[in-house]
């Protein structure tokens, strides 16, 4: 592969942190007590279906999926339900979550492992295991990934599947980290999401030229049978993995009618984990880190596991943090309590020292127009947040603020350390109201 | 929640930043300033001190004072700073001490407050006072001494080169250099040595003669105001602001470009067509530091990079014309206001913003 893509405009270059990469994986402790929030992906909550003092086994369903958007919940280790109570959802508002206190023997851990033949499967067959396994892409939102898949009307003419090996942001080693454990699984999880997307093609983004589905031929086969994948090449560069960005790196037109599939590494690995190992998602791939982190590292650790024991076994802190983070300082979003859960969407878990954060009493806009330079979709966003700040959000909805990513470059570069990003997420909520309102004052 | 207990901040996201902030870039620029600043007591005496020191401190203190009246600390960003040290740079070395400190009281006060300070700044505050020095005492704005490095004795008073030139350019045409020597114009010892030294060495080479005097021009051996005696260093320090992208490279890029070619053409004073002699042109009045310091305010300037290239094709043409058909000898800082106040528009008609511009082209128009 001699061609390293990366989208047009805008982006930041992030010097690389000091996380060393090569440190094994390891598997963190089952948690004493899980906690098991019943919205872990995009759409409404789990209907819950086990009560107080329920006793449970590994990998029971205890939520159900009720609707479009919302997935199977399953608990993360064998034990009894001991309490129920509600949780605040990083996404916004309360959220009830069960916890489950370690009991009993385990069903799967510690047993052999069965391989389950998915060849014979048809797609229907696997898109339904994956909805019953409760396998939500493990990155944004989670959107369950039976959602992502299956075509209800038989509209779409054509897809492309893209499997996201690139790392978020300088702070996340994940990506390398399953490549390197799970590099069969990956392959094979593949293959089944062919069968199940039928896609036209199958691209496999990577960001690291020593990535081995860049040796030899840039075509990569994935299993037996001939099934095979395309994988290209991209310079990373901050915000690369955002969907939008990545069809313009790799040159897609937009009104091509395809439609695009990005999955995360991880999801294709829990793909493989639900269809083949017929493992509910209830595991990932965390990457704790952060200059207050004392040996930051990558975990394999339960969903329902706090940050706080995460934090622990990677050697507590070394100074205090200013904040902690979960799923990257620039996108992510911060917690106060050390008793959150890792949920299935959880990527990294990062405490920061106000060395790294270095925040700044805001001051006036410089005018300086790093903002603009950095922005990937090319929006002013100096300009937007005068307006904003201006309560005219009509003007800077029209100048374009329904086409932020929120990736967070402008702020990340802004020396007078504007809330950029804080403004046009408020504003976005705001401005659904006034255009709802906008019709009754009209 | 647990967040008093931990002290854990709960902000929005991105939790993380680049080095720079606003103290930071404004102490870059005056770190780059330093230089022009030693250069100039080393030249003129300490009362260079007196000057630039009596014109920052009375910018602190109206910024102290208006801030405090606004409820808002904004000493911190060091933009008051800057702003008087540019005026002071901006005075001749034997100002009355009042005049640079009623020139940065305004500065602050009027044009900076005014409207809302950093950030909604109309005019370069700096430039702004200059030329309220300037309009209101020009007998001793126009009061030059030479340095005692130049005379041997300290306090000789004396002409520009600029205003000498054009005192000599009124009855007899010519190069601005051989007009200079004509009319009396002193070149020092070390102008001399360096100048037969790079004619025979670097420049006999390139086939290039170095007539003498430039030497001087290029280090400040010559009357000037306090900043702008040392256009090299004003140089060096300015590629380290365009290096760190402190400054914009296309504000003094273009405005050197456009003026620097219309010199070449029109000459600024007495010269035939096309033969204009633009390294005199760039290394005397406050060009340089105009160019480089002042001009190129971020806060002032437009965000768009044709806005950008067009707001330093403007000053550099209206520095050519105040040089060679205004009345005074120096205009860079009418030129850089004039083109300050032009900015909203240029802003307006070249929005920085890509989006933008493909939305004009379309006719699909939110509501």
């Amino acid at each position: 592969m001699s061609v390293i893509r990366t989208f047009k405009y805008g982006g930041i270059e992030i010097p690389p942190q000091k996380l060393e990469i090569d440190s094994p994986v390891m598997t963190a402790f089952l948690p004493t007590d899980a906690i098991l929030p019943l919205r872990q992906h995009s759409g409404p909550a789990a209907r819950r279906i086990v009560e107080i003092g329920d006793s449970i086994r590994e990998g029971q369903l205890v939520g159900k999926a009720s609707g479009t958007g919302s997935s199977n919940i399953h608990s993360p280790i064998p034990g009894t339900v001991t309490g129920i109570r509600m949780l605040p959802d990083l996404l916004g508002g309360q959220v009830e979550a069960l916890s489950i206190s370690l009991e009993g023997s385990f069903d799967r851990l510690g047993r052999k492992v069965e391989i389950f033949p998915w060849k014979s499967l048809s797609r229907h067959q696997i898109l339904r295991t994956l909805a019953e396994k409760g396998v939500v892409e493990d990155t944004g939102a989670g959107m369950p990934l039976y959602d992502h898949l299956h075509d209800p009307k038989g509209t779409r003419s054509a897809c492309v599947l893209v499997v996201n090996c690139m790392e978020s942001d300088p702070w996340n080693s994940s990506s390398r980290a399953i490549l390197q454990e799970r590099g069969e699984a990956l392959r094979e999880g593949i293959a089944i999401l062919q069968k199940a997307a039928a896609p036209v093609r199958t691209l496999i983004a990577v960001d690291d030229p020593d990535s081995p589905f860049l040796a030899g031929d840039d075509r990569v086969n994935l299993a037996e049978d001939g099934l095979s994948a395309e994988a290209v090449l991209l310079e990373p560069r901050y915000p690369q993995d955002l969907p939008v960005l990545l069809r313009e790196a790799l040159n897609s037109k937009k009104h091509s009618g395809e439609e695009w599939i990005v999955l995360s590494i991880g999801t294709v690995v829990s793909v493989y984990d639900a269809v083949v190992l017929n493992r509910p998602q209830v595991e990932r791939y965390v990457t704790v880190a952060g200059d207050a982190v004392k040996s930051p590292g990558i975990l394999r650790a339960r969903i329902g596991t706090s940050i706080g024991e995460l934090l622990e076994e990677c050697g507590g802190f070394r100074s205090a943090p200013e904040c902690i983070v979960l799923n990257g300082p620039l996108r992510g979003s911060a917690v106060a309590d050390l008793d959150y859960p890792i949920l299935k969407t959880t990527k990294s878990v990062i405490a920061l020292t106000s060395a790294e954060t270095r925040r700044h009493r805001t001051t006036a806009c410089l005018r300086c127009g790093r903002c603009v330079l950095a922005c990937p979709v090319r929006l002013d966003p100096s300009r937007l947040y005068r307006c904003i700040v201006r309560r005219k959000i009509s003007t800077a909805v029209s100048e374009g603020l329904g086409a932020c990513t929120e990736c967070g470059s402008c702020a990340y570069l802004c020396p007078a350390r504007l809330p950029l990003v804080q403004a046009f997420t408020l504003a976005r909520k705001g401005s659904v109201r006034t255009g709802s309102a906008g019709g009754r004052s009209a | 929640m647990s967040s008093s207990r931990q002290g854990l901040s709960v902000s929005s996201a991105p939790f993380v930043h680049v080095r720079e902030s606003t103290a930071s870039l404004v102490l870059l620029i005056l770190i780059c300033l330093l230089p022009s600043l030693a250069w100039s007591v080393f030249l003129f005496g300490w009362d260079v001190l007196a000057i630039v020191g009596l014109s920052a401190v009375s910018a602190v203190s109206a910024e102290a004072f208006l801030g405090f009246l606004r409820r808002r600390n904004t000493l911190l960003d060091g933009t008051a700073l800057l702003t008087g040290l540019l005026i002071g740079f901006s005075m001749p070395p034997s100002v009355p001490l009042h005049i640079p400190i009623l020139s940065s009281i305004f500065a602050i006060a009027v044009v900076k407050w005014s409207f809302g300070g950093l950030g909604a700044n109309w005019m370069n505050p700096a430039m702004a006072g200059v030329v309220f020095a300037h309009i209101n005492w020009p007998g001793a704005l126009d009061a030059w001494k030479a340095p005692r490095f130049l005379t041997g004795v300290d306090g000789v008073s004396s002409v520009t080169p600029l205003g000498l030139l054009r005192s000599a350019s009124e009855h007899a045409e010519g190069l601005p250099m051989d007009l200079l020597r004509e009319a009396g114009y002193r070149i020092s010892g070390l102008d001399k040595v360096v100048t037969a030294r790079l004619n025979q060495g670097l420049l006999s080479g390139l086939g290039v003669r170095l007539p003498e005097g430039y030497v001087d021009l290029a280090l400040g051996i010559r009357p000037g105001a306090l900043g702008e005696m040392a256009g090299l260093f004003i140089l060096l320090g300015s590629l380290l602001l365009i290096a760190r992208r402190v400054v914009r490279w296309e504000i003094p890029a273009s405005l050197a470009l456009t003026f620097g070619v219309l010199v070449r053409i029109f000459g600024t004073g007495s010269e035939p067509l096309f033969s204009g002699d633009v390294l005199f042109a760039f290394f005397t009045g406050s060009f340089l530091l105009v160019a480089f310091f002042c001009a190129t305010d971020p806060s002032t300037s437009p965000m768009s990079r044709p806005g950008l290239l067009l707001y330093g094709a403007g000053i550099g043409i209206l520095i050519f014309l105040f040089r060679r058909y205004g009345s005074g000898p120096e205009g860079s800082a009418y030129a850089v206001i004039i083109m300050n106040c032009l900015v909203s528009l240029l802003d307006a008609a070249l929005p920085a913003a890509g989006f933008r511009r493909r939305k004009a082209g379309s006719p699909e128009v939110g509501k």
